[in-house]
């Protein structure tokens, strides 16, 4: 019996397969990329994206355990080391925000008192889920992170996820239990925005740099340095009035780069903002009244006619 | 009773077997969870280094037939997946890279650490060239080249780390084929 390392007339076959392999598999990671090119807007493979998200919550909550317990102490590590410098800072900021408080609560109590007036209708009621971030992607290619709350908890494709400082990016994959925020520095995110006191429009996009940039501002408009960047809720999806950055950079060909309020570097707890999407009427499914209903109606028009 | 003592020496020996196959596969998705695991150190950003590539190296060096192309393909995709990015892109880098250094594993292992060492730069320098065109190809000209090189050199300089951990796995795994083989051949 012939040994396996014996050679034979067959010998130049030996490691054919994996050479066959390895260049079909190169093949289908082009066309892959290929496909990921193509279908700009869209996340493609969305539903295979979904199912491995809610595999590997699990493992990544397993592993992301012991990571934040090092960064906690060493979190503490860097709090105990200036501490009464950061006491000192901290009175001081819990002074000027106490100012706040008070300003907003009667802010707060003058619009519910305009809106009752006005009767604004369709402001929706937004519900806060609060998530802690799972997984993270702060690569050279992807800005996104993994929540561990899915559509199970009522998550949705389009929901605004937020922390303390300022919006962080919105959902763009919503698995059962878990969840995909793309960043708003990555490549893929566009957000329309609008400025404090200044009704013009723009869409925040991000490049993967560190300050994403503002495009299509209409209305000619040029913010100034330091003017504030919200959410403006044109999409539909988004609540107005978030806050995500001031304007820090604009250049000779009013190219404008805006500084996000949340670090993104830093990311740990989050909140996403769930809210029910609204549905434009051309894509409201068409529900025909019971006929008795639309005769009767009928006949009330027919005699508004006749008197 | 004897029969019963051989039995499990066989399930043994099986199980030695099974981790021998999926021990660089386990080792090298484990790394990929790490590498997206939050972590953030006084706020700054730091570039993770690419834990899978190592394992990916380390076995395509030390016993290719541990590490095929059907695996590397794999953990490529599945880090493609949990990262969010495009579909392809790490799957294409790792096995561009695998693909050229299997054919020079003569002229870097077995030659020392050092040698070793050189090998993976080589491997990381590859890797670092598919991700970019890859990258291009998915993304156009908007790849985070800076992140990418720091990347590659946050790799480069954990791998002898690593690559003594690896080496530690790899002589346990390799007992327990041993065990395999001894048990498969006193049963024959």
């Amino acid at each position: 019996m012939a040994k396996r390392g014996s050679s034979g007339p067959f010998d130049w076959l030996r490691g054919f397969g994996t050479r066959a392999s390895l260049l079909l598999l190169l093949l289908v990671s082009l066309a892959l990329l290929v496909v990921s090119r193509t279908s700009e807007g869209e996340v493609p493979f969305k539903g295979l994206r979904r199912v491995v998200d809610d595999i590997a919550k699990p493992p990544m909550q397993l592993i992301e355990w012991p990571l934040s317990g090092i960064q906690k102490l060493n979190e503490r590590i860097a709090a105990h080391w200036n501490a009464s410098q950061r006491v000192f800072e901290l009175e001081r900021e819990n002074r000027t925000l106490r100012q706040w408080e008070a300003l907003s609560h009667a802010l707060h109590a003058k619009i519910l008192r305009y809106e009752k007036l006005l009767d604004i209708q369709g402001e929706d009621q937004i519900r806060v889920l609060s998530t802690r971030v799972i997984g993270e992607s702060r690569g050279p290619f992807v800005r996104s992170a993994l929540l561990r709350v899915g559509s199970y908890s009522g998550v949705a494709e389009g929901q605004a996820v937020v922390d303390p400082d300022g919006m962080v990016g919105r959902i763009v994959t919503a698995g059962k239990y878990s969840s995909r925020v793309l960043m708003l520095t990555d490549l893929n995110s566009r957000v329309p925005v609008t400025f404090e006191g200044n009704t013009s429009r723009a869409i925040l996009a991000g490049d993967n740099a560190k300050h994403p940039k503002l495009i299509y501002i209409n209305n000619g408009f040029v913010p100034a340095i330091s003017t504030k960047v919200l959410t403006s809720g044109d999409d539909g999806i988004l609540p107005s009035g978030l806050m995500i950055g001031k304007v820090v950079e604009i250049d000779e060909q009013h190219n404008v780069r805006v500084q996000l309020f949340a670090n993104l570097n830093s990311v740990d707890y989050v909140q996403v903002l769930t809210r029910p999407l609204v549905i434009p009427p051309e894509e409201e499914p068409i529900e025909s009244p019971p006929a008795s209903e639309l005769s009767a109606h009928g006949d009330h028009l027919l005699q508004g006619v006749s008197q | 009773m004897s029969s019963g003592v051989t039995r499990l020496s066989s399930v043994a020996a099986r199980a030695g077997l099974i981790a021998w196959i999926g021990v660089p596969t386990l080792v090298s998705l484990i790394g990929l969870l790490i590498y997206v695991a939050p972590f953030h150190l006084l706020g700054i950003l730091i570039p993770m280094p690419l834990f899978p590539l190592m394992a990916i190296f380390f076995w395509a060096m030390a016993r290719s037939k541990m590490m095929p192309p059907i695996v590397v393909f794999a953990i490529g995709l599945i880090q493609d997946l949990l990262t969010g990015g495009p579909l392809g892109l790490w799957s294409f880098s790792y096995l561009f890279a695998y693909a050229i250094m299997t054919t020079q594993s003569d002229t870097f292992s077995g030659r020392g650490s050092s040698m070793l060492w050189a090998g993976f730069g080589l491997m990381v320098i590859l890797t670092v060239f598919a991700a970019a065109f890859a990258g291009v190809i998915a993304m156009g000209w908007q790849v985070d080249g800076i992140h990418l090189l720091a990347q590659g050199m946050i790799t480069f300089l954990l791998y002898p780390l690593f690559g003594r951990f690896y080496g530690r796995l790899q002589r346990m795994t390799q007992q327990a084929r041993r065990l395999y083989d001894f048990h498969h051949g006193s049963v024959i």
